[in-house]
């Protein structure tokens, strides 16, 4: 006991303990003073008397010496008497604490193979974990950060001419303003369409990501700027629409935070433009096909400006170019506002002709923007919770051998007098100061974990800016910890609180072959262990096999030995497209004569980075007749393109300057295939849109948007025909495309025009990276999660079967002295340790067939039941299996035989 | 004869500490041992000493224990603890350079008037 109790001696802080027990309660506090007041006075009476006071006059002088009252002294000995017992309660308690951390840190330090083995496993699950579920949490299920964004829907048009490639499409703008007017179950809906826009002023001009909006989107979302006001209704219409609203991010960056910022004006696309005012953080747009496929907004909306739709834009009944967000009445359905929206739709489905149906599509904005980011993550927290389960299983088996190998020591401790409480107490303690050091360096490990996650996530990951260890994901961390920790605790706890001395003291050194049940224990945990790895390396196997599967498709392009330009035009200089065409004549020579340029062209968009303009084909004759178009991709291409990006032609010719003036266009061998599947397609005519133009080449298919996807058929226009105002140059290169060469390009396009924005410029390689970003980044983290399992669970495997030898040794002495070779010994411990692997491997693989149902759409090209994979997984975990029990097997067999037989 | 001087407000406690680093008493022989050692010039009231005793023990300075006197009466006795012994030592150079400090100005020369 504490050295400052009196009597020291074993028992006594047992009575004392008892006495204060007693004590500790009012009346008997109150007794005690009483009667050590009563001592008091009477030993002062007693030495009064002695001075010649009469008995009575020296009570009454005893009294008066406690002050004028005798009975408020009383009164306030027996509360400073209360308040002792209370801190000395609380010292107590603080005493029994500190003993048993003391008594705990001390333990841990004895054994620090098993302490060590302990917290970093520990560290490893929490901070995989922590990670892992800040991620879910910021993306998936933290709430938008706009106002009830529950009642927030995405509105989609399902146009029946284009439904094949595009189940749903943005609205049409004739419709968007109709919904506005009938939809008596929406607050209000708000419409969104891309724009470039060029800033210029000093230096070079800046190419930023803008969009153009209703003047209530930000009020119908709840962002109220942080500087600044809103749009105003007046300001969304043509003529009105000089202002802007600028995002947090583009506010820092292009305007180092300056809040004069608003109401001064700034040159946008070559017009005087008003800054009115500044967004709050994280409350941008989310970027590219966030809001629906083909919405194509820029990554990162920096600049706002009113939608302001003119006349044209509002009749035009062909394009579908306006991402629509509505919010709903507070107790109005997604239902009501979709009939209600239909009705309207039907109405224009009548004018548009026969066989044409316009029906819509309303989806949360919150599945919208996560929706197809959930799964991914979802199953990386069901991988990152499978590894945590094998943890745990590591961490009660490490501390149930723990307790089997100490069973000698607190056998000892009860029979000196310690209460079950107490061991338990003890145990548990040690445990929750391992759950402890292991979640401190767990949450260290998230916090770089985080950090190093943000870096790598693909910026098609919405939301990604958002992510950041906070309070929430602390605090369910700590939690985890602490159930970690106690559970971990407990079972040895228990077992403790129930050590029978006797018994322990006689069997607990010297156990012959160790007991069924803790045989039992130890394939159960083993099987675990495998299965779940099982689970974990199944599932990465599938991800890594679909990755290379992907990898390896043939993009339709050169991708070694091209660079890529984006340019934009400022409309001010270049307002037509014979006057933009020019500028690329200009720019392509500019380009060609850079040395080790072996061909360019200029493009409106390239392989691999979407799809923009989608419109009905057919061949000429069939033009008239009503029905079912084949819809497809059109691009606008230069003259050196094909050779330019490396695509094929399969048969015909690239366009040539001398086609000027003469309609001509270029298919995609699959666009072949489907207008003329029976004849060469090379001189016929094809109706593409609004034209009508004589097909001079079929070029190779190429993956529009992503490899995974085969996309739409393509058509290729001539460039000068209508030249984009937001061109892409590309240009092949001798030797393998680098820095070096885009900077020799970007030189040759400012020679043409130093006014002309190059805003974005990379490789055709990072082109292809970047779409198999995503599925880097899934496969990245599985791989990270099943490799720390199978370390894991074969030091779990490993420690098992060393300790179930350890306290085997005697077995395996007697053993070998009645003649046993080294070979039998062996067979016997691989055979123990290698039936509950195999066990966990056929439940493994049983429970990731049963689960291959929820990868399957995140896989490409391989079936969750790829007997390739699992065959490797099952090799691998054998061979681990066999290696981790093998060495403690091959080890127990070293030691000489009268030390086996000696060995305590 | 000189009126006894009334205790300074904390000072009884490292008084009393002081008491019990001669060994173990009883709140009675606490009280006799102060008046003796300060012949009388310190008035202690006997309940400001029982309180001084319970905070002393609440703080954990001392430790308490229910003995047996030479005449065979019950008595609770007071003792140092480790903390206790610490605390005193620390106190006292406190009080002595404080008291030390206060003499000092106060045997400053008085301006002439």
């Amino acid at each position: 006991m504490t050295p400052d109790r009196p009597h020291v001696g074993p028992w006594a802080a047992g009575v004392r303990r008892a006495f204060r027990l007693a004590v500790r309660r009012a009346d008997w506090t109150n007794a005690e003073i009483d009667e050590e007041l009563r001592f008091h006075v009477a030993m002062r009476v007693e030495e009064l008397v002695t001075k010649g006071w009469t008995p009575d006059m020296a009570e009454i002088e005893a009294r008066r010496r406690f002050g004028p009252s005798w009975d408020t002294a009383v009164r306030h000995l027996h509360q400073s008497g209360h308040a002792r017992e209370e801190q000395l309660a609380m010292r107590e308690r603080m005493d029994d604490l500190w003993h048993d951390l003391r008594y705990g840190l001390r333990a841990l330090r004895r054994a620090p193979r098993y302490t060590a083995t302990a917290v970093l496993t520990l560290a490893l699950g929490l901070g995989a974990s922590t990670v892992v579920f800040t991620l879910v949490d910021h993306i998936v299920l933290r709430p938008l950060p706009y106002a009830t964004p529950r009642d927030l829907v995405v509105v989609r048009e399902v146009f029946s001419e284009l439904q094949q490639v595009y189940p749903t499409v943005p609205a049409n703008a004739s419709h968007f303003l109709a919904w506005q007017r009938g939809c008596s179950a929406c607050l209000g809906l708000a419409a969104i369409k891309r724009m470039t826009a060029t800033l210029s002023g000093d230096g070079d001009p800046q190419r930023l990501g803008g969009a153009r909006v209703s003047a209530n989107l930000f009020p119908l979302l709840g962002v109220r700027p942080a500087l600044g006001r809103h749009f105003l209704a007046e300001e969304d219409r043509p003529g009105g629409d000089q202002v802007a609203l600028l995002s947090d991010a583009a506010w820092r960056r292009h305007f180092g935070e300056d809040p004069s910022v608003v109401g001064r004006s700034i040159m946008l696309n070559d017009r005087s433009v008003r800054v009115i005012g500044v967004l709050p953080p994280f409350a941008d747009l989310p970027g590219r096909d966030a809001l629906g496929a083909l919405v194509a907004l820029p990554a990162e909306v920096e600049v706002y400006q009113p939608l302001a739709l003119t006349e044209q834009e509002s009749r035009a009944t062909g394009s579908f170019d306006y991402a629509v967000l509505a919010r709903l009445r507070p107790g109005a359905t997604l239902q009501q506002a979709r009939t209600q929206l239909d009705v309207i739709g039907q109405q224009f489905a009548a004018r548009a002709g026969a066989g044409t149906t316009f029906r819509t599509a309303l989806v949360p904005l919150q599945s919208q923007i996560v929706g197809s980011a959930s799964r991914p993550l979802l199953l990386l927290l069901a991988a990152v919770a499978t590894l945590l389960l094998i943890v745990c299983v590591n961490l009660v088996n490490l501390s149930l051998s723990r307790s089997t190998a100490r069973a000698r020591e607190f056998a000892v401790r009860v029979a000196l007098g310690a209460s079950a409480g107490r061991l338990a107490r003890l145990a548990i303690t040690e445990s929750v100061l391992l759950a402890v050091i292991g979640g401190a360096i767990g949450l260290l490990l998230a916090h770089w974990g985080v950090r190093a996650l943000i870096a790598l996530a693909p910026s098609t990951l919405p939301r990604v800016a958002e992510v950041q260890l906070d309070a929430r994901v602390f605090a369910v961390s700590a939690l985890l910890t602490a159930v970690v920790g106690l559970l971990v605790g407990l079972l040895p706890a228990l077992r403790a609180g129930t050590t029978h001395p006797a018994g322990a003291l006689k069997a607990g050194g010297r156990t012959m072959t160790g007991t069924r049940a803790a045989g039992g224990r130890r394939s159960l945990f083993i099987a675990v262990q495998v299965a779940f790895s099982t689970l974990l390396l199944v599932g990465t196997g599938l991800f890594l096999t679909s990755f290379v599967r992907v990898l390896r498709v043939d993009p339709g392009v050169e991708t070694d030995h091209v660079v890529a330009l984006d340019v934009a035009l400022p409309r001010t200089t270049y307002p037509t497209g014979d006057e933009r065409w020019a500028f690329y004549e200009r720019a392509l020579s500019e380009v060609a004569t850079v040395p080790g340029i072996v061909a360019v062209a200029v493009t409106s968009a390239l392989p691999l980075e979407g799809e923009t303009w989608v419109d009905g084909i057919a061949r000429a004759e069939d033009a008239a007749a009503s029905g079912e178009r084949p819809s497809a991709n059109f691009r606008f291409v230069s003259a050196d393109y094909f050779d330019a990006v490396g695509t094929p032609m399969q048969s015909g010719r690239a366009f040539a300057l001398a086609d000027r003036g003469r309609p001509t266009v270029i298919v995609s061998a699959r666009t072949a295939a489907t207008l003329w599947p029976d004849r060469n397609a090379v001189g016929q005519l094809m109706a593409a849109g609004s034209r009508t133009a004589e097909v001079i080449g079929v070029a190779g298919d190429v993956r529009t948007s992503t490899l995974e996807e085969t996309g739409s058929l393509v058509v290729y226009l001539p460039a000068w025909e209508a030249a984009p105002a937001q061109g892409i140059v590309v240009a092949r290169t001798a030797s393998v495309a680098n820095g070096a060469a885009i900077t020799e390009v970007r030189a040759a396009l400012r020679r043409a025009d130093p006014t002309v924005a190059v805003p974005k410029a990379r490789t055709m390689a990072h082109v292809v990276s970047a779409t198999v970003a995503a599925r880097r980044f899934q496969l990245t983290l599985l791989a990270l999660f099943a490799m720390l399992a199978l370390i894991t669970a074969s030091v779990g495997i490993y420690g098992i079967i060393a300790g179930s030898l350890a306290t085997r040794r005697n077995e395996i002495g007697v053993r070998m002295a009645l003649g046993a070779q080294r070979g039998h010994i062996h067979r016997l411990v691989l055979r123990e340790g290698l039936t509950p692997v195999a066990i966990g491997l056929a439940a493994g693989i049983g429970a990731s067939l049963a689960a291959g149902r929820v990868v399957a759409s995140l896989l490409y090209a391989v079936a969750p039941t790829d007997p390739r994979t699992l065959a490797s997984v099952v090799i691998l975990l054998g061979v681990v299996g066999a290696v981790a029990c093998g060495i403690p097997a091959w080890r127990a067999t070293r030691t000489e035989l009268p030390l086996l037989l000696r060995a305590d | 004869m000189v009126s006894p001087l009334p205790v300074m407000k904390g000072t009884l406690d490292v008084l009393v500490l002081k008491a019990l680093a001669w060994g173990p008493m009883h709140g009675f022989e606490v009280g006799g041992w102060l008046e003796a050692r300060s012949q009388g010039a310190l008035a202690v009231d006997d309940s400001g000493l029982y309180q001084s005793l319970y905070r002393l023990e609440g703080r954990g300075l001392i430790a308490a224990e229910w003995g047996v006197t030479a005449n065979n009466r019950r008595a609770r006795y007071y003792r140092l603890t480790e903390r206790g012994r610490a605390d005193l030592a620390q106190e006292t150079a406190v009080w002595a350079r404080y008291a030390a400090t206060v003499t000092a100005i106060l045997a400053v020369p008085q301006p002439a008037p």
